[in-house]
C-alpha cells in the first residue's frame, strides 16, 4: 500500500496550531489503569507496533506556505514515565517531536494527545489497540471480536479520511451560530502551567437508576449542576451582573454518519443561558434537555459545520499566507471562541473492550486541558460498573469542583471514592 | 475502589494512597504523607523554568556585555574615538550575538543556519562597507553577490549528499534561490549599486540549483512542494 507522506488538517484541528503559538495548548489524556504493574519496556514494543496500523498518528506538524499540515515523521516514539504535570507536549513545533506521548507509571498506561491529530474517540481507539498489543506482548493470549482495531490488520483508508470533507458538500444550507459573551470563572493560576486533577469514582449503574427514575440522562444532569454551580460561583461574586452561563459540550459525528475516521470528527453543542436565583435545578435540566436534543440533531449540527466549512474553501482565503490567516483565526477566536463559553464538558461515554481484555482494566480516565478563560473542564468515561469524572483545574480557587461533586452527591445520595494529582497539596 | 478513608473536613470519601483530599485539599490524618512524594515521578520544575527563561538570559546578558564594552570603549579606550570603529565594534559584537544565538545554540535545521549566517555577515560587511570606505560600493556590488552564491551553492551541496531528510531545508533553498533572482533582477535594473556581470552569475547560480534539485533531488523535492503549498 502507497504510503501517504503528508495529510490536510480536518476543520477542527485547524485553529489548534494557531492557538498552540499563542501558548493555548489543547490536548487531553486518556488514561487506562490496569491491574497489574506496567512492563515499559514491553509497552514500547506494543506501542512501535500499534504505531503502524495508525498513520494518521505518525506525522509532525509543519507549516507550509497557505496552511498547516502533518508530514509523516519516520521516527520511533518512545514511552516516558507519566508524571503529575499535565501537558507534557512542550512545542508541537519541534521539528523532532510527534504530537502525542505514551506514558506509564505503576499500572496505569496514558495517552496524551495534541488536539489537531485526533479527539477523544479516535485517541481511545489508539490507546485501546496499544493496550490490547501490550497484553499480547507480556504474553498473555487474548482474541479480539472486532470491538478494536486490530494492530496486525492492514490500514483502512476510512480511518484515515477526513469526515468533514466526505460527508459535508458545498450545497450544505449553512447558519452560523448565535454567539454570547459567557460568564468566565476567575482565579489565580498555578505555576509552571501546573493542573489539579480531581478524579471522582462513582458507581455507574446507581447514577443510572437515578437518571432514569428523574427521567433524564447523565449528560444533562452533570450539565445542569455544572450551569448551578457557576450560577452560584457568579452571583456571589457579581451581584448585579448576570452574564449567560454556556457549556461547550463536544458531539461526535461518527454516530451519524457510521464514520470509522480516528482523525478529528466532532461538532459542539452549546448549553445553558442566563440563570436566575429563582431558578432551580430541575428548570435548567428541562432547559438543558431541550437545548442538547435540538442542538445534538443533525439537522442543526449540518449548518453549523457547513458554515465554517465554506470559510476554509473559499478561494481568496486560500490564498492568503498562512502568518495572516493565523493573525486572522486569533482575532476571530478572540470573540467566537472561548469567550462565548464558560465550561467545557465531554461525556467520552462508555468504553467497550474485547470481552478477554475486561479483566485486566480496571478503570478509565479521560483529562481534558483547560486554558485561561476556561480554567476548569471536565471529562467523563465509564469502564463497566466505574463512572470517572476527571476535573483538570489551573486555578487555585477549588470551590467550583467541590460544589459540582458534593452536589451530584447530595442529589443521588451516591458517595463518590476521590482521587487526583494533589497538585497544590504536595 | 473499594478502599477509601473519609476526609476529616468536607466527608468526602478520598482513595487511601492519598495525603490529602483531592476535594477540599485537607489533610488526611490517618494517611501521613507518604506516597505522592516518593512514588509518583515529579516533574523537574527547574528544567523546565530554565529552558523557558535561557532565551530571555542569554539576551540580558549579551546586552549588559555591550552596554558594558561600549562604555569602556568610549571612555579608556579611545579618547579620540572615531564613528568607523564604534559601528565595527557593535557589528561584530551583534555577529557573535547571531552566531552564538541563531548558530550554535540554535536547534533549526543546516538551512536556516545559513540563513542566519548570510544575514549576519551581510550586515557586518555592509557595516564595514559604509562605515570605512563609503565611496568604494563593494558590498553590494561584491560581496553580498558572493555571500548569496556560497549560501546557495552550500545548501544545495548539503541537501543532495549531506542529509538524509533534506525535507526541512528545501523552504530555505527556495528562499536563496528566489534572492539570486532579486539580485539579478536589481542588478538588470541598472540600478547603479549593483554589478551587471555578478548579477549574470546569481541568475546562473538560481537556475543551476533549480535544475540541480529537480534532476537529482526530483521526488521529495516535489513531495515538499507539493505538500508546502497544499496541491
Amino acid at each position: 500500500m502507497k504510503t501517504t507522506q503528508w495529510f490536510r488538517l480536518d476543520n477542527v484541528a485547524k485553529v489548534f496550531p494557531v492557538l498552540a503559538e499563542n501558548k493555548q495548548k489543547n490536548y487531553f489524556r486518556l488514561v487506562f489503569e490496569l491491574k497489574d504493574k506496567i512492563d515499559p519496556i514491553q509497552l514500547q514494543i506494543a506501542l512501535e507496533k500499534t504505531i503502524k496500523r495508525f498513520p494518521t498518528f505518525q506525522v509532525r506538524l509543519r507549516r507550509g506556505l497557505f496552511w498547516f499540515y502533518f508530514e509523516r515523521f519516520e521516527s520511533t516514539p518512545h514511552v516516558i514515565a507519566e508524571t503529575n504535570y499535565l501537558g507534557q507536549l512542550d512545542d508541537i513545533f519541534f521539528q523532532h517531536q510527534f504530537l502525542f506521548y505514551v506514558l506509564y507509571h505503576e499500572s496505569r498506561i496514558a495517552l496524551e494527545v495534541f488536539h489537531s491529530l485526533t479527539d477523544g474517540k479516535g485517541g481511545l481507539e489508539f490507546l485501546k489497540t496499544l493496550v490490547f498489543q501490550y497484553l499480547l506482548e507480556i504474553g498473555h493470549s487474548l482474541s479480539n471480536d472486532s470491538v478494536i482495531i486490530n494492530p496486525q490488520d492492514e490500514v483502512n483508508a476510512e480511518e484515515t479520511s477526513d469526515g468533514f470533507q466526505t460527508y459535508f458538500q458545498d450545497k450544505t444550507p449553512r447558519k452560523f451560530a448565535k454567539v454570547h459573551k459567557a460568564y468566565h470563572v476567575q482565579g489565580t493560576r498555578f505555576d509552571f502551567g501546573g493542573h489539579h486533577l480531581l478524579h471522582a469514582h462513582f458507581p455507574l449503574n446507581d447514577l443510572l437508576i437515578y437518571c432514569r427514575e428523574k427521567q433524564t440522562t447523565l449528560t444533562i444532569l452533570l450539565a445542569a449542576i455544572i450551569i448551578e454551580s457557576l450560577a452560584k460561583d457568579q452571583q456571589k461574586k457579581f451581584f448585579l451582573i448576570r452574564k449567560p452561563i454556556i457549556i461547550m459540550v463536544p458531539i461526535d459525528l461518527r454516530k451519524y454518519f457510521q464514520s470509522k475516521t480516528v482523525r478529528n470528527f466532532l461538532s459542539y453543542a452549546f448549553v445553558g443561558g442566563v440563570i436566575t436565583p429563582s431558578m432551580k435545578l430541575e428548570d435548567i435540566i428541562a432547559m438543558v434537555d431541550k437545548q442538547l436534543k435540538e442542538g445534538t440533531k443533525i439537522e442543526a449540527l449540518k449548518p453549523q459545520i457547513a458554515s465554517t466549512l465554506i470559510i476554509e474553501k473559499n478561494p481568496w482565503i486560500r490564498l492568503l499566507p498562512l502568518f495572516i490567516k493565523n493573525w486572522i483565526t486569533k482575532l476571530a477566536y478572540g470573540f467566537l471562541g472561548d469567550p462565548s463559553y464558560s465550561f467545557i464538558f465531554s461525556n467520552l461515554g462508555k468504553i467497550e473492550v474485547p470481552e478477554p481484555m475486561r479483566s485486566f482494566i480496571h478503570h478509565a480516565e479521560f483529562i481534558l486541558s483547560s486554558s485561561k478563560l476556561i480554567p476548569i473542564t471536565l471529562g467523563l468515561c465509564s469502564f463497566e460498573n466505574n463512572l470517572v469524572l476527571s476535573f483538570s483545574r489551573i486555578i487555585h480557587q477549588r470551590e467550583i469542583t467541590q460544589t459540582i461533586v458534593e452536589r451530584l452527591q447530595n442529589l443521588t445520595q451516591i458517595k463518590a471514592v476521590m482521587n487526583g494529582n494533589l497538585w497544590e497539596e504536595v | 475502589m473499594n478502599h477509601f478513608q473519609i476526609c476529616p473536613i468536607c466527608d468526602a470519601h478520598v482513595n487511601v494512597n492519598l495525603s490529602h483530599c483531592p476535594v477540599c485539599g485537607g489533610f488526611m490524618i490517618e494517611q501521613p504523607m507518604k506516597h505522592l512524594t516518593k512514588d509518583y515521578p515529579q516533574p523537574n520544575y527547574s528544567k523546565i523554568a530554565s529552558t523557558k527563561n535561557k532565551q530571555a538570559y542569554f539576551i540580558f546578558l549579551s546586552l549588559t556585555l555591550l552596554l558594558i564594552f561600549l562604555l569602556v570603549f568610549f571612555n579608556f579606550a579611545l579618547p579620540n574615538w572615531s564613528f568607523t570603529w564604534t559601528i565595527t565594534a557593535i557589528t561584530l559584537l551583534l555577529y557573535i550575538w547571531i552566531l552564538i544565538t541563531n548558530t550554535i545554540l540554535s536547534q533549526i535545521t543546516v538551512g536556516g543556519k545559513l540563513v542566519w549566517q548570510s544575514i549576519a555577515s551581510s550586515i557586518v560587511l555592509a557595516s564595514l562597507n559604509f562605515a570605512m570606505t563609503p565611496h568604494d560600493l563593494w558590498f553590494t556590488m561584491y560581496a553580498l553577490p558572493l555571500i548569496l552564491i556560497g549560501s546557495t551553492m552550500s545548501l544545495l551541496l548539503v541537501i543532495l549528499f549531506g542529509i538524509r531528510q533534506p525535507r526541512d531545508d528545501y523552504r530555505f533553498l527556495i528562499l536563496f534561490i528566489l534572492l539570486n533572482y532579486s539580485y539579478t533582477i536589481l542588478s538588470i535594473a541598472q540600478i547603479i549599486l549593483f554589478s551587471m556581470w555578478m548579477g549574470y552569475v546569481t541568475f546562473a547560480i538560481g537556475t543551476l540549483s533549480m535544475l540541480g534539485i529537480l534532476t537529482l533531488g526530483r521526488k521529495s523535492f516535489i513531495r515538499f512542494i507539493r505538500s508546502w503549498l497544499h496541491i
